[in-house]
């Protein structure tokens, strides 16, 4: 044997041993001749197999990308370049059962020389010396000897676990059933259990073999004793063990190693911190109080790091009374200057309440006892350090105490902020004193929109806690808020807007939402989820502008919000519920204005043409021709339309559900809106494939426009809350305008159709055109059913008189959108 | 500002996700199409095997990225990569398809966690082959797989419109309504 691997070294490449197995063909090189020794196979699935092994390689899944492409060559057992690459794709998984798989795999396609393949297993050898995969490998499948591995890798230990002398082999195959055997058939070892091995050698001897086996204990259902435990970290660096049960996320089994490891090895820290991880992940607080005890115990120059761990896995733990504890206990025996030095240190910690802490430490070993400082550590508990600062801030202005002041001050200085102190302590003018002060004293209060249920009171006990400004929550209906906070992602929360804009004396509005896009009637939108930071920066900034012109939010005019007088004009609570003109005065597109112009409304009527329509009677589609034609189609019999003068107008092909046209689209709505009644001709006619034949819905969608001529339906009133039930099938329908906004409009929420006006800006007949189209075709969906007008009363909505040349003009040369959203509607409709 | 936007078309083999961001894209798209094997090769010839990738250029220098997710069930690894960001989901449903139901409630499931932040979009396609029923019974389907399924999406009742992917006016009109359903107001 080794003559013959003398031999066969003499022949090994120059490269010898190649990182990388050379492509020594082309695809197509190899391609012929390779797949003749193919028995079935299909190319198409192997193309694909190899295009998912590009994707999984470039994904860095390498795991799923080595399995694909074994899967492959089981089809083209022969394509060298591809056997090339699982082998690459092998060591880059570093797992050397692959490695294994692949060496194998490739040896038995007999393409690449055993010498490179023995190359390679050295290699990798090298780098884990005791690997029982690769000795496998060179051992019982390429059949070398120990002492040809000694030739030609000399500093290579002594392999695997076949022990010498009179020592009696062990077998570890209980271990790892699905790895290859080491030894051949005349020694096998006589299988032994996990006890029967360690029991059977001493620690030394043990050391000295196969570490495989013990490595691979800890997959052991069965766990190691103590004395096991210390062969196994003899043998394994239990750093790397338990870092690696750790990353896997084993957090059982990395508790059990860990505590093994701590009383193993009791000098070394680094156990006891990662104890420490693992008793937080597994929420065990009994478990990390005991070792953060220990932790504390061993504070010394070098538990810098782990004092700082132990800060931010207590304050997550809400730990911070056990906590605090153990410091006071450092903090007043056992520890020197230093050590109180590191603590403080520790504190200064970016994480979430470290600096808060900081100032609680200080405020609990000057005021202990004092219950004002309840709320204080639980805000800290909770990593809500702005809320805390504010409190801390609330106690320095009602108490004269200097303990709060100093821990006031401390806390500022540790978050960067001395300017607040500075500010609070010593305002730097009158003005700027009274102006805190009374801002102090005075209660915003905001309307919380479409904000409910825990939210609520998460929001609720923010505002409790801020104490800049006093702000509180109140309810949607409270005429006195101030601003209204709006959850733009619950749905129907248009309505609730709408409510509060009536009511409110300045529709001040802060949005929330995940998709934070720009919209006019919102001052700022904050992204979620909402920091409260955040939150009370915008609110700051929406009042300080408000308050810029120095009058008080009480009296001051919406003016703050582009467009907010029109809407108030349409909103005004004076204004009746059926009175109409005010509505025209938001319709009208106005002109540009810098941010948002398409919607950035006229503070006043003399910029806007407006236009008090008359009043005329809204459509009712259940009367009339309309109504006679809509109750026409229950009926199965097939007819002619026509009128008292027996011109053919339509033919009705019920059974098909279409409508077959016979004269103009603008012909047959007049006649259809006419006083005159028409007739219906019952009669069978032949469906014709070609001509003005159209389904219901497309029928209606292009007829109602022109019958309705911005008239809208009886069925609904300024007050209806409307959503769509269903989209139509717009794509295949005659263009309406707007209707793809409006589906947008009240698909996403209900909402009234002066709400629709206001948001949209959409021209009202448009509005009503397709709030009618859709009522015919029954698109619509009322909030409740008796939010839906019977059509007895009188109508609340009338139609503007249309001033066409006007009214077109202004819409269509709007100039174009601004904003993210804005540029990309230009693109797609510039298409 | 950030750099770019995403919307993601998705949908089962040979739905028209390809075509479609073909359509909309400007230059010529990034795509991985293969040879179709197994059960898609009777549906196409090529297929889309990892994604597809389009740019929409905005003036200013902003970039919409079109992306197609792979329509077989295996790379759902990367369907989280691509939709993280996204403005909203277009999803495909092939009519001619058998499953077309079961490819609704497929796709659902599997995007239901991003659906929940961003607004959907179906196109029914290939009504060529198999007419467009009244979209009330793609509701319909649409409601029971919510409903059983206990799938939120942002919005409940999403346009249902048919489509040819081939189509210019089609495909603008699917993406006008993702747009007007992130903002009517636009």
């Amino acid at each position: 044997m080794f003559a013959r691997l003398l031999r066969r070294s003499a022949e090994l490449p120059a490269t010898f041993p190649p990182s990388v197995i050379p492509l020594a063909r082309s695809s197509s090189e190899c391609s012929n001749n390779d797949l003749a020794h193919e028995g079935t196979h299909d190319p198409e699935k192997a193309a694909q197999l190899l295009a998912e092994v590009n994707i999984y390689y470039s994904y860095g899944k390498i795991t799923q990308a080595f399995d694909t492409l074994k899967e492959y060559l089981d089809i083209y057992p022969y394509d060298l370049p591809q056997i090339g690459r699982l082998i690459n794709l092998a060591r880059e998984t570093k797992n050397s059962e692959k490695i294994y798989d692949a060496l194998l795999l490739a040896r038995s396609s007999n393409l690449i020389p055993d010498e490179e393949l023995i190359a390679i297993a050295l290699e990798e050898l090298k780098r884990n010396q005791n690997d029982i995969y690769l000795h496998a490998f060179l051992m019982e499948n390429v059949g070398l000897e120990e002492e040809d591995l000694n030739f030609l890798a000399p500093d290579l230990s002594s392999p695997v676990l076949i022990a010498s002398g009179d020592e009696t082999p062990v077998s570890v195959t209980n271990h790892f059933s699905s790895a290859p055997s080491l030894a051949d058939s005349n020694s096998r070892p006589v299988e032994k259990t996990n006890k029967d091995y360690f029991s059977s050698r001493s620690l030394d001897s043990a050391a000295k073999v196969n570490p495989w086996p013990l490595f691979r204990g800890y997959t052991s259902t069965a766990p190691f004793s103590d004395q096991e435990c210390q062969i196994v970290f003899s043998l394994v660096s239990p750093r790397f063990l338990l870092d690696a049960l750790v990353s896997s996320e084993d957090w059982e089994k990395a508790l059990y190693y860990a505590v093994r490891a701590c009383s193993v090895f009791p000098a070394e820290i680094y156990f006891v911190v990662t104890l420490l991880h693992i008793a937080y992940r597994l929420r065990d607080v009994d478990l990390y109080q005991k070792y953060a005890r220990l932790l504390i115990e061993r504070v010394n120059p070098r538990g810098r790091d782990l004092i700082k761990r132990i800060i931010a896995y207590g304050a997550s733990l809400s730990l911070s009374q056990e906590l605090h504890d153990c410091w006071r206990e450092v903090m007043n025996s056992s520890v020197d200057a230093s050590g109180r030095e590191l603590i403080t240190e520790g504190t200064k910690l970016p994480s979430a309440g470290t600096p808060a802490l900081s100032a609680l430490e200080l405020l609990l070993r000057s005021t202990s006892g004092d219950p004002a400082l309840k709320t204080f550590s639980e805000l800290i508990e909770y990593g809500q350090v702005e809320e805390a600062s504010d409190w801390l801030e609330s106690l320095c202005r009602t108490r004269t105490d200097d303990r709060y002041w100093n821990a006031f001050k401390e806390l500022c200085e540790r978050r960067g902020e001395s300017e607040r102190y500075l500010q609070l302590k010593q305002p730097s003018s009158s003005w700027e004193r009274n102006n805190v002060m009374s801002l102090a004293g005075k209660e915003i209060k905001v309307a919380p929109l479409g904000i409910k249920g825990q939210k609520l009171s998460v929001f609720s006990l923010a505002f409790k806690m801020h104490s800049a400004r006093q702000y509180r929550l109140t309810s949607a209906s409270d005429a006195e808020a101030v601003i209204g906070l709006v959850d733009l992602d619950v749905l129907g929360v248009q309505e609730e807007i709408a409510g509060f804009t009536q009511i409110a004396p300045h529709d001040l509005l802060l949005g929330l939402s995940v998709n934070p896009v720009v919209r006019a009637e919102f001052a700022e939108i904050i992204s979620k989820p909402v920091k409260s930071e955040n939150l009370f920066k915008a609110l700051e900034k929406l009042l300080k502008t408000f308050e810029s012109d120095g009058s008080s939010p009480s009296t001051r005019g919406s003016s703050l919000r582009p467009g907010s007088a029109g809407v108030r004009a349409v909103s005004a609570p004076s204004a009746p519920a059926v009175a109409v003109p005010p509505v025209s005065v938001a319709t009208p597109p106005s002109p540009p204005a810098a941010g948002h112009p398409a919607r950035s409304s006229t503070t006043g009527s003399a910029a806007v043409p407006l236009t008090s329509p008359p009043v005329s009677q809204p459509l009712d589609i259940h009367s009339g021709n309309l109504g006679w034609l809509l109750n026409l189609l229950q009926q199965t019999s097939s007819g002619m339309i026509v009128t008292e003068r027996k011109e053919e107008l339509c033919y009705l092909h019920l059974l098909d559900k279409k409508i077959e046209l016979l004269v103009p689209w603008e012909r047959l709505a007049e006649q259809i809106d006419a006083a005159a009644p028409l007739s219906f001709i019952l009669g069978n006619r032949d469906l014709p494939t070609t001509g003005n034949i159209y389904h219901f819905e497309y029928f209606f969608w292009a007829l109602m426009p022109l019958v309705a001529q911005g008239r809208i339906t009886t069925t609904i009133n300024s007050q209806t809350v409307i959503g769509l039930r269903r989209w139509p099938n717009i794509t295949r329908l005659p263009e309406m305008p707007e209707a793809l906004r409006l589906c947008a409009f009240f698909s996403r929420s209900p909402a009234t159709p002066i709400l629709a006006l206001k948001v949209l800006r959409v021209e009202r007949t448009r509005l009503f055109n397709f709030l009618t189209t859709c009522e015919v075709l029954g698109l619509l969906s009322y909030s409740t059913p008796a939010a839906r007008n019977d059509g007895s009363t009188s109508p609340t909505l009338s139609p503007p008189a249309i001033q066409e040349g006007k009214k077109n003009s202004a819409l269509e040369t709007a100039p174009a959108k601004k904003g993210f959203l804005g540029r990309l509607l230009n693109k797609i409709m510039g298409l | 500002m950030r750099e770019g936007y995403k919307i993601v078309f998705s949908g089962p083999v040979g739905a028209g996700k390809t075509t479609a961001i073909s359509t909309l894209c400007d230059g010529a798209i990034i795509n991985t199409d293969s040879r179709a094997s197994d059960m898609t090769q009777d549906r196409k010839a090529y297929t889309t095997v990892a994604l597809d990738y389009g740019v929409m250029n905005l003036e200013g220098g902003e970039k919409i990225h079109l992306y197609g997710t792979p329509g077989q069930e295996r790379f759902d690894f990367m369907w989280e990569i691509i939709t993280n960001g996204g403005l909203g989901l277009i999803l495909f449903l092939d009519n001619s398809r058998p499953g077309l139901e079961r490819d609704m409630n497929f796709f659902l499931h599997a995007f239901q966690d991003y659906l929940a932040k961003v607004p959907l979009i179906i196109g029914i396609t290939k009504t060529d082959l198999e007419p467009f029923a009244s979209n009330e019974k793609y509701y319909q389907i649409l409601k029971t797989i919510l409903e059983n399924g206990r799938i939120k999406i942002v919005n409940e009742v999403p346009p249902i419109l048919e489509v040819d992917p081939r189509a210019k006016n089609d495909i603008k009109k699917l993406v006008l309504s993702l747009l007007y359903l992130l903002d009517p107001g636009l």
